[in-house]
């Protein structure tokens, strides 16, 4: 074997292996599992959902009655922090918000695409899903991580698990259709 | 295929290209020729170089793309608490928009934003129905170009300066024995009439003059002249069983098209009742209403005109009542026509309706003795009289106008009206108005008058704006603010108010409103629940009667004199109408309503000079050719289009177009008809005679949606007869295919959707498009794109003509995804991106598509759409209408109509929630919903009490293409005529 011959194995190797991790990675959906951004304020789900047992519909009390389960208002936070920790530096800048009339920009940790519908309220109403399936044990988290990977196939599992046929009937769990969620 | 397919009684009778009636197989082959096309392509062709780097670059870039994570998104919450706003959880208010154009609406707000409008179901008098035109107009709300803050000499400043300094110039204006005057449109607003009436005993020499030339105004003066009110009654289209129209296109334009379209779709509905009202038309051009008539009869206008004078006179010799004075000679026009018209109307007297679109009160005082002869007051036409409707008089109009070039005028408001464009000579007028120091302008948009005006104070658009309407028979309306002011713009009683030295036009509405009204109901007790429970439904019908008003007989002879000593006309003549779409021009600047195709000719984004078959040959005159119109100094060059079923010595031109001040939607196109308008008689007139036509031996592109038209052969179009369908329900139906199929069907358990679209109560009226539009993020794609037949409609309506060219009859076809249970798309797609649901839907997976286009060549009815191009919808104002449920479909993805899924689905969450099944009836698809005619029914086929189920088993119902055995789920109801 010539050095020309050996080199190019060696190169026709390493366009392989290249060719294989972009096969891995450009399949690969979950790119956001682990995310655990920094947010404006330090707040910890730890204190307010684990140690103080606050129920996640408090201030997420859209995902019951809509699509999105919403970030609270700002001054919902103060429905307590009037009274509790009212001076500790992370509520300064949550009143400061509110006085100076100024959202709080929250890093988004879960995305969902733009061709995808999800609707909070069918899932926790309906299909009776508890927070914890797809969120983790945020009561756990201090800073808020994506415990799950949130891809279409975690979605499709709990649907074949939960039932997708007879299609239609209003005690069916789930739906298997392309346009249950791509529309 | 052969020659011999395409040679057949069928396509004998039903043709729709003017040029290429004739079908030969040499045309036919030309369908798919691409260099037919006259759009240029070529530069969205890439070269096989660009090609390489472009897929370089992206192979590269994927395995990068993969290692990072999507961008930092922010997410904010609101500050505090709405009660009523939750995040993904829509908001409907009750709203009006003027009865000008609108009709009593819902708006859907998502997180604060109007992003669909739909007809008021509470409405006794529109039902639920919209218009293309209402549609649209939530576009228009968005619209960047606005006028977006107050302005003073061209310089931007705060309401209280501009307040001062008119009140300053008004006062001098006063002081110098100046007259004053305020221009508005027809106002049905009760509160806004009052303010006007408080500004005219406030300011000496202040005038209120409506400009608003056209069919209203006529209407109105003859009304005075008839029965001494000034305003417009009910008409019942529903209540009669003939109506004989002399070219009102009351489906379309005429005063209020949807409320008619309501009426005239139910008395022709053959499932409710087997004697059906028969309509007549007599029109010089092919309105939509013509379009729909049951006997349709092309005559000029002066024909038309003597049809009416001889049908009077051949009634009053029928029933002995003399109306019209004695031993007068009347032209001799058609005596067999007028005999049978005649005999055919005195069989329905108090069952008929006549009507006019004449802009010449001569002509609506004919009318009105007409309908008086048959008794039709009190029957078909109801409750004149009521004094809540100033409307327009074009007289005093041109007093005005004089008045203004004499140099009596120290000050001129505009509210909502554009006379520099809209009036004839508004060049001159433009020139006129510089005598006056004070020119106030009060609009939206920026037009012809508001750039002539030293105060412009923009006006909230009406879905920003508190204000209420009153509609004969005597509903009350109102619109309420369903979203905060985009701009620095303040509502037009606002600013009347500070004229008055006064403020809070939301409070003075109240206050009236408790004093004009409250008494006028017992639904309510107390105003505040009277209030309450108004705004939050948007209508009430008050119990409000007129006294009755006797018929002038002494006005009629004068008219009568007037019209039967008609100098004769000479030369070409020519009509303004009204398009569908573009109505007056209010909203020119709207791109939805510049590419809803026009339901007769399916030309978008322009104007035209309409011009018959035979016409066109005899001036050597094709379709596109330009040609140059001209009368005295007044030359406008337009390209031509040939419509069958033109008068062949009328030429017709639409409204609405050719302005010079608008955004850059609207502006520079087509030209504007009104320069050709006229005053004559005392009114404005749209019907013109003498005008000369020159070919200029160019051409001009018109992009239409509908270029090849044959049926091919092929049985698309069913319809019968009513005596026939009477006999027969099958008749025109009578066809079957015996079908095999190689698969073995569908699982069809649960819910399975089908539609039924009833051809019987289709005018097509285009309203559905625009309101697909909406709900589904149709993209705009402009003229070139619908030239290269890229328009993105999901739902088209496909338009037939059957006979001769003179004359025609006219079929719409509204034509959306089929939904076939052995879909042909389907199996062709090579990524599964379009696959059958479970409950019988065609699905299109925008993220599985890799744009292949197999599908849409495969696809039998032609309704697959794909995005040549990444649509912008970079307008950060435009882009707010976007549904949020539903995804914008990105360059390279095939899309079509889905059955309106996310309201299926929000439909069963709904039901799922409440722990029942979903009602029918309860899914209202976006087509469905703003349906006039309520043509389209949806529902669900396994349930045998849904309405849907009982008309596909109907002895009318087909399925288009049968013999294909694709087994569509949208099936059609034989068109019933009643000749």
């Amino acid at each position: 074997m010539n050095s020309k011959t050996k080199i190019g194995i060696a190169l026709l190797i390493i366009v392989l292996i290249l060719i294989g991790i972009l096969i891995k990675e450009g399949r690969q959906t979950n790119f956001n599992k682990n995310y655990q951004p920094v947010q404006p304020i330090a707040f910890s789900h730890k204190v307010h959902a684990g140690d103080n047992d606050i129920q996640c519909l408090y201030c997420h009390y859209g995902a019951e009655k809509g699509r999105h389960a919403n970030i609270p208002p700002t001054e919902l936070c103060l429905n307590c922090h009037n009274n509790i920790k009212k001076d500790s530096t992370e509520i300064v800048k949550i009143k400061d918000s509110l006085k100076e009339n100024r959202p709080i920009h929250w890093v988004k940790v879960n995305h969902f695409p733009d061709y995808a519908y999800f609707n909070h309220s069918q899932h926790v109403m309906i299909g009776k899903v508890s927070c914890v399936e797809c969120h983790g044990n945020i009561g756990s988290m201090g800073r808020v991580k994506q415990e799950n990977e949130l891809n279409m196939g975690m979605c499709l599992n709990c649907h074949r698990e939960k039932g997708i046929s007879p299609p239609n009937d209003h005690k069916s769990k789930a739906g298997g259709d392309c346009a249950r969620c791509h529309y | 295929m052969s020659d011999k397919n395409f040679k057949n009684d069928y396509d004998a009778e039903y043709w729709q290209d003017v040029e290429n009636k004739k079908l030969d197989s040499e045309y036919l082959k030309s369908e798919f020729q691409e260099n037919e096309l006259s759009f240029d392509i070529s530069d969205s062709r890439k070269n096989r170089r660009d090609f390489l780097k472009i897929m370089g670059f992206s192979f590269s870039a994927l395995p990068l793309a993969s290692c990072l994570r999507i961008p930092v998104k922010k997410a904010l919450p609101y500050l505090n608490k709405s009660e009523t706003a939750i995040p993904g959880v829509a908001n409907w208010y009750a709203t009006t928009l003027d009865p000008r154009f609108g009709e009593h609406l819902l708006v859907k707000t998502r997180e604060g934003r109007p992003i669909k409008i739909e007809g008021n179901p509470l409405s006794s008098q529109y039902k639920g129905g919209t218009s293309a035109f209402t549609q649209a107009s939530l576009l228009s709300l968005y619209d960047s170009e606005r006028n977006q803050s107050p302005q003073m000499n061209g310089n931007s400043t705060s309401f209280d300066m501009l307040d001062k300094s008119i009140l300053e110039s008004l006062e001098a204006a006063v002081k110098n024995n100046k007259k004053i005057f305020l221009y508005t449109p027809s106002i049905s607003s009760p509160s806004i009439i009052n303010l006007i009436k408080e500004l005219a005993s406030k300011y000496k020499n202040f005038e209120h003059i409506v400009f608003e030339p056209g069919v209203s105004s006529a209407i109105v003066m003859a009304n005075q002249e008839s029965f001494e009110t000034s305003s417009l009654p009910q008409y019942k289209f529903d209540k009669a069983k003939l109506v004989l129209s002399f070219s009102a296109d009351f489906l379309g334009t005429w005063l209020s098209p949807t409320e008619f379209t309501k009426q005239y779709s139910s008395a022709r509905d053959v499932l409710e009742n087997d004697n059906i009202l028969r309509h007549i038309q007599l029109e010089p051009l092919m309105t939509l209403t013509g379009s729909n008539a049951d006997t349709r009869i092309t005559m000029s206008n002066s024909e038309c005109e003597a049809t009416l004078l001889g049908l009077i006179a051949y009634i009053q010799r029928k029933t002995g009542t003399q109306v019209l004075p004695v031993g007068v000679a009347l032209p001799e026009f058609k005596p067999e026509l007028i005999a049978k018209l005649g005999d055919e109307l005195l069989n329905h007297k108090g069952q008929s309706l006549v009507v006019s679109g004449s802009t010449n009160t001569s002509m609506q005082v004919m009318v009105n003795t007409l309908n008086e002869l048959l008794g039709n007051y009190g029957k078909t036409i109801l409750n004149f009289g009521h004094t809540y409707y100033v409307g327009a008089n074009d007289k005093k109009c041109e007093e005005s106008f004089a008045a203004i070039k004499q140099g009596d005028v120290g000050a001129v408001f505009f509210w909502d009206c554009n006379p520099i464009h809209d009036y004839y000579n508004g060049k001159k007028l433009a020139k006129d108005l510089e005598s006056v120091s004070l020119r106030v302008n009060y609009s939206v948009f920026p037009d012809e008058t508001s750039s002539i005006c030293t105060h412009i104070l923009p006006t909230n658009y009406y879905l920003e704006a508190w204000s209420d309407y009153f509609k004969a028979p005597g509903t009350l309306s109102f619109s309420q603010p369903v979203i905060q002011p985009l701009f620095s713009t303040r509502m037009f009683g606002e600013s009347l108010l500070h004229l008055l030295g006064k403020s809070d036009y939301f409070h003075y509405l109240k206050k009236h409103t408790e004093a004009s009204f409250l008494a006028m109901q017992s639904k309510h007790v107390g105003f505040a629940s009277f209030w309450d429970n108004t705004i939050h439904d948007g209508v009430i019908d008050l119990n409000y009667s007129s006294k009755s008003r006797g018929f002038n007989k002494l006005k009629v002879v004068q008219h009568f004199s007037k019209m039967v000593k008609k100098s004769s006309e000479g030369g070409l003549n020519f009509v303004i109408y009204e398009k569908v779409s573009m109505r007056n021009g209010h909203l020119a600047n709207n791109p939805w309503l510049h590419e809803l195709p026009d339901p007769i000719t399916k030309v978008t984004w322009d104007n035209y000079i309409l011009i018959s078959p035979q016409l066109a040959k005899a001036l050597g005159l094709k379709t596109s050719d330009l040609v140059e119109i001209s009368k005295n100094s007044t030359k406008v060059n337009l390209p031509v289009l040939l419509q069958p079923g033109m008068n062949k010595n009328t030429i017709a031109m639409a409204i609405g177009y050719g302005r010079e001040k608008s955004g850059k939607v609207g502006i520079n196109r087509g030209a504007n008809a009104a320069l050709f308008s006229e005053f004559r008689d005392g009114d404005y007139r749209y019907e013109v005679s003498n005008l000369s036509l020159k070919s200029l031996g160019k051409t001009y592109p018109l992009a239409q949606t509908q270029t090849h038209h044959s049926m091919e052969g092929r049985k698309i179009i069913r319809e019968t007869d009513i005596k026939d369908y009477v006999r027969n329900h099958k008749a025109g139906n009578e066809e079957t295919v015996k079908l095999v199929s190689m698969w073995s069907g569908h699982d069809k358990k649960g819910q399975q959707w089908a539609m039924a679209i009833d051809l019987s109560k289709c005018t097509g009226c285009s309203g559905c498009i625009v309101s697909c539009n909406a709900e589904n993020n149709v993209p705009v794609v402009g003229k070139d794109e619908v030239g290269n037949r890229r328009e993105m409609h999901w739902l088209r309506i496909d338009r037939y003509y059957k006979g001769d060219d003179e004359n025609p009859e006219v079929v719409h076809q509204p034509v959306m995804c089929q939904h076939c249970d052995n879909a042909p798309c389907e199996s062709v797609c090579p990524v599964l991106a379009t696959v059958q649901s479970s409950d019988g839907l065609n699905q299109q997976v925008y993220n599985r598509c890799v744009g292949t286009r197999y599908c849409a060549n495969n696809c039998p009815y032609k309704v697959r759409r794909f995005n040549w191009f990444d649509y912008p919808h970079k307008d950060n104002y435009q882009r707010m209408v976007l549904n949020p449920d539903v995804t914008v479909r990105s360059r390279g993805v095939m899309e079509k109509c889905s059955m309106c899924i996310q309201r299926i689905q929000e439909a069963r969450l709904v039901a799922k929630k409440d722990g029942r099944e979903v009602l029918d009836g309860e899914i209202k698809l976006a087509c469905q919903q703003s349906c006039p005619g309520d043509a389209i029914v949806f529902g669900d086929l396994n349930d045998p009490e849904s309405k849907v189920s009982k008309l596909l088993k109907h002895e009318r119902n087909y399925r288009l293409l049968e013999e294909l055995n694709v087994l569509p789920r949208v099936s059609y109801l034989t068109k019933i005529r009643n000749k």
